[in-house]
């Protein structure tokens, strides 16, 4: 055999003995080398207990066996094998052996050299190290491309905020945002939350990528023409920082599923273009007790609004967006393909949105948390009115209903 | 290209199979190539390591990552290896 996978214990006398065996009548061979890789106790300054191998095993040996046959042709050997563990392995076991007969020593010996070097390189095999004092990692897993950037250097100049410091970087790292909407607002949203480090920053948006989007939905270039918007922004923000994790995915069209959904997540953000969808995303988060950052512009003007989760509001009285707006405001509220847009105010806005999310993960308290934000960017006047609780709104009194339930009494009252 | 709806068996080794939380599964795709194959995951599963960083064999053949899908296809994205 040329080349053998195999997840028992190595037996080095029986192993040996086979291959001198399958040497004998082979006279010409007067040089016999042997490797042994065997579990080392530490890699790259870290204390390691144990290996765990795990293997492609139908393409491992086809390529394993190919490597053995190329190092007999190019070293003319007499023979030659290598068997390379899977499984588990504690420290100072045999986790690959290679024996190689040449007529003279300086072939048998770099023989063994080529055959391990190329099994690193090219054989589908993992390794998986477990340390004496942290996780265990796959060996060469970690991003290439990025693996050589330092994370702390990253936000370095974040860091020195007097709010933030590590402390806050760390409360960003471990949250979860999603960006529902990857349009004007939702691009410099998921720029900024992926350049602050928010650990988790996913989006939704079922568009693909027009022509007449790219004058404000910044994420994009003409090269995404097309292409499904979510997908794109998400790999454009996984560019931007290599340091986060972010997927992309439609939302739900039902509320039990979209407030299962919300579940997962720390912060909602509605940067969508609609009034309906948008107290949709509001009567979920709510459901869900997740806080709400929700946007809207009109020409140069803008609405945020913020619901955070507190004692208050998870008992009756809330101040949603369903206490402010109904579905009959719809009609009146035109969207940015009625009523024009400027890149530059959707790209404040979502900004701001973006600054609200992460001061809210960090603990920096808002002036904003259940107030509207009346933003003119003509005038730069900005307003900041308390909302009230609407004793009428179905959504923050039926504390007691299903969200379905609420849903449906809202649309059959309309 | 083809964009035609094809069926393709997945396996997972890894750090793939623990991000996607799977070692196998079939899926149904409009992806002409590997790549788009992958870029198609990644966007659904989140998966840390881009094409640059993965090998793609088709059928227990490696490949290249424009390798044309056809149904019924066995897909495996490979990470760096560590064998050794």
């Amino acid at each position: 055999m040329l080349f053998v996978l195999s997840n028992e214990k190595f037996d080095e006398k029986r192993h040996k003995a086979d291959f001198i065996e399958s040497c004998q009548n082979r006279n010409e061979a007067g040089a016999y080398s042997y490797f042994e890789g065997r579990v080392r106790n530490s890699n790259e300054g870290r204390e390691v207990e144990a290996l765990e191998y795990e293997a492609y095993s139908e393409l491992a040996q086809k390529e394993g066996a190919e490597i053995v046959r190329e190092a007999i042709a190019k070293f003319k050997l007499v023979s030659a094998t290598c068997i390379h563990r899977t499984g588990y392995l504690e420290l100072g076991e045999i986790s690959v052996w290679i024996a190689a007969a040449a007529p003279h020593r300086s072939e048998s010996f770099a023989a063994c050299r080529y055959i391990i070097d190329e099994i690193k390189k090219r054989v589908p095999i993992w390794k998986r190290e477990h340390y004496v004092d942290s996780d265990p990692e796959w060996v060469n897993c970690a991003n290439r491309n990025h693996s050589e950037l330092s994370e702390s250097e990253y936000y370095s100049r974040q860091f020195v905020l007097p709010s933030f410091g590590i402390l806050g970087q760390n409360k960003l790292k471990a949250a979860k945002v999603l960006v529902i909407g990857a349009g004007g607002l939702g691009s410099p949203a998921l720029l900024y939350l992926a350049g602050a480090g928010c650990g988790q920053v996913d989006a939704c948006d079922f568009d693909s990528v027009e022509l007449s989007n790219l004058h404000r939905q910044i994420i994009y270039t003409t090269e995404n023409l097309e292409a499904p918007k979510a997908s794109v922004a998400t790999a454009r923000i996984r560019q931007q920082n290599p340091f986060i994790n972010s997927k992309s995915f439609s939302l739900p069209s039902d509320a039990e599923n979209t407030k299962v959904l919300f579940k997962e997540y720390d912060v909602i953000l509605d940067c969508t273009d609609n009034l309906d969808t948008k107290l949709f995303v509001s009567d979920c988060a709510i459901a869900a007790k997740v806080a709400l950052i929700s946007a809207s512009v009109r020409k140069f003007e803008a609405q945020l609004h913020i619901w955070v989760p507190t004692q208050e509001n998870s008992k009756a009285g809330g101040q949603c967006l369903r206490c402010l707006w109904h579905e009959k405001n719809t009609l009146a509220a035109q969207s940015c393909v009625d009523a024009g847009i400027l890149g530059a105010v959707t790209g404040i806005i979502g900004s701001m949105q973006a600054l609200e999310a992460i001061k809210y993960l960090v603990g920096i308290s808002s002036p904003l948390a259940n107030h509207i934000c009346l933003i003119d960017l003509l005038s730069l006047q900005l307003t900041q009115i308390a909302t009230t609780h609407n004793e009428d709104c179905p959504t923050c009194n039926i504390n007691s209903q299903s969200l379905a339930e609420a849903i449906h009494h809202e649309q059959a009252t309309r | 290209m083809n964009r035609a709806i094809k069926s393709v068996h997945l396996r997972y080794f890894a750090i793939l199979r623990e991000q996607r939380g799977l070692a196998s599964e079939a899926v149904e795709t409009i992806a002409p190539t590997a790549k788009d194959l992958y870029e198609e995951l990644q966007n659904t599963h989140g998966f840390n390591l881009n094409c640059n960083n993965l090998r793609v064999a088709v059928n227990d053949r490696f490949v290249n990552w424009s390798e044309e899908l056809k149904n019924n296809d066995t897909v495996v994205f490979l990470p760096p290896v560590s064998g050794g």
